[in-house]
């Protein structure tokens, strides 16, 4: 899937002096932008399946290495649990068919707002059947995503999917985390 | 151990029957005495190539004759050992109460080893899914200082650490990408402890860990965090050896909701010298020819 990706264009004009001024302080303001204004697209997975996903997050210029695990039906809804290297759980979220999130368990990486507002909204911009309106992002490969937001860009690979009915418990909401 | 001195007599006692009733001949089929040297070997016996293939339902249709009960003694003796067995393996390990000379003996076995490649197998068990989530990889050791950690499926990742600093890559598309860490000393500590572990120093661990070791059917080490924080997130690590503290055969991390991930060391290689850039921070070299290089070494 061909996807055009627009970025601000960063020559001077060589038009009048105030005209050469505005566009000098929306290039310090605005900067060089290259984030998409592209959409990600759907990622294509089984209705229900548990998909093994390898991320790279990028905050502030420095990356760091995630292991995804999303758990998808057709009935319960979505379900992504994220580790780092090791194994140790980083943040767990699911996210029920009626679009309502709920942070099964956070980390001091990950607290429950920034699992609420932009893990779940990752998660639902490739796996959900919601609008799309906020999903900036484009597909590198065919199974190779990257998700760009303001704070944020976001990597993410699919390494395994495995077909299958999960189990119930996996979309139980009443399961989370007592905090 | 009485037990199976006591089966082991009672085995031998019937051993003679026995043997003609593993290999289904029953009282009918007992080989003649020029066989007798081969009952070790049922299979190679005469009497046996000579046997009809019918001759095993033959024994089916008197379950309780003679043959048959030798049959089912060996079969009642061998659970009865397979039993004694698992339950050997099952039984709770003895802690000790000062695990010091152990872990000064630990120390003393693994200062030898001077390079080590060892290929794992990595499993994280969550209580929600059925089944544990696997990978595979290789990590690499050179004294002093120097450790690779590869996991090879179902990603491709290397984390390299030296004296200074961590590395790490990530492949994306076929192509390896330096990454600009976050927390970089944050995972120089971590790897600076996987190496201590592996070479043994575990005392050098005690201002973060709490140490305590329980020895039986494996020797096995467990450190608890010191640190609050880490114990949030890492309720132990248990490092399984061989009774002889000879070579570490699985690491377990448990976390305080029951969760725990295995690593479980499935082939290893000692003294191994590696090619040069395979602990390069700048270009590592590829795993193919590491593992080439380790093969080819005797």
């Amino acid at each position: 899937m061909m996807l055009a990706i627009q970025t601000k264009r960063c020559a001077l004009p060589v038009a009048g002096m105030v005209r050469s001024l505005l566009v000098l302080l929306l290039f310090v303001f605005a900067g060089c932008a290259t984030t998409p204004r592209s959409t990600v697209p759907r990622a294509s997975a089984p209705a229900d399946a548990l998909i093994t996903q390898r991320g790279v997050l990028k905050v502030l210029g420095r990356q760091f290495t995630l292991n995804g695990y999303v758990a998808l039906s057709a009935t319960g809804g979505r379900r992504l649990i994220v580790t780092e290297n090791f194994g140790s759980v980083l943040a767990d979220v699911l996210v029920k068919p009626d679009g309502s999130v709920h942070v099964m368990r956070s980390s001091r990486a990950f607290k429950p707002e920034w699992i609420r507002n932009y893990l779940a909204a990752d998660l639902e911009c490739l796996f959900g059947n919601g609008p799309r309106e906020n999903c900036p992002g484009e597909q590198m490969g065919p199974d190779h995503y990257r998700i760009v937001r303001r704070w944020y860009s976001l990597e993410l690979r699919t390494v395994e999917t495995k077909p299958g009915a999960q189990s119930r418990e996996m979309f139980d909401a009443s399961k989370a985390e007592k905090r | 151990m009485n037990l199976l001195k006591l089966l082991s007599a009672v085995a031998k006692r019937h051993w003679k029957l026995a043997s003609h009733a593993v290999a289904g001949l029953g009282d009918d089929f007992l080989p003649s005495r020029r066989d007798a040297g081969n009952f070790r070997r049922p299979f190679r016996t005469n009497a046996f190539r000579k046997l009809p293939a019918t001759a095993w339902l033959a024994n089916f249709r008197r379950p309780f004759g003679p043959g048959r009960a030798s049959l089912l003694v060996v079969i009642g003796l061998g659970l009865l050992l397979v039993l004694n067995s698992t339950h050997g393996v099952d039984m709770p390990l003895q802690p000790v109460a000062d695990p010091k000379p152990i872990l000064a003996d630990l120390q003393k076995k693994m200062s030898s080893v001077t390079s080590v490649y060892l290929e794992f197998e990595q499993e994280r068990r969550l209580q929600l899914f059925a089944e544990p989530l696997k990978s595979q990889g290789v990590m690499m050791i050179d004294r002093p200082d120097l450790i690779r950690w590869e996991t090879t499926a179902p990603y491709q990742s290397i984390l390299l650490g030296g004296r200074k600093s961590v590395a790490q890559f990530e492949q994306t598309d076929g192509q390896w990408k330096k990454l600009k860490l976050g927390f970089p000393q944050m995972l120089k500590r971590v790897m600076e402890q996987m190496t201590l572990m592996h070479q043994g120093k575990l005392d050098a661990l005690t201002s973060d860990f709490t140490i305590s070791v329980a020895t039986g059917h494996v020797a096995v080490v467990t450190l608890v965090p010191k640190d609050k924080d880490v114990l949030s997130m890492l309720a132990a690590l248990e490092i399984h050896l061989l009774p002889d503290l000879s070579a570490t055969r699985e690491v377990v991390m448990r976390e305080p909701g029951g969760d725990f991930t295995r690593i479980i060391f499935k082939r290893e290689k000692r003294g191994v010298k590696f090619p040069s850039g395979t602990f390069d921070q700048a270009k590592p070299l590829a795993v193919a020819a590491v593992q080439a290089a380790v093969n080819e070494a005797k």
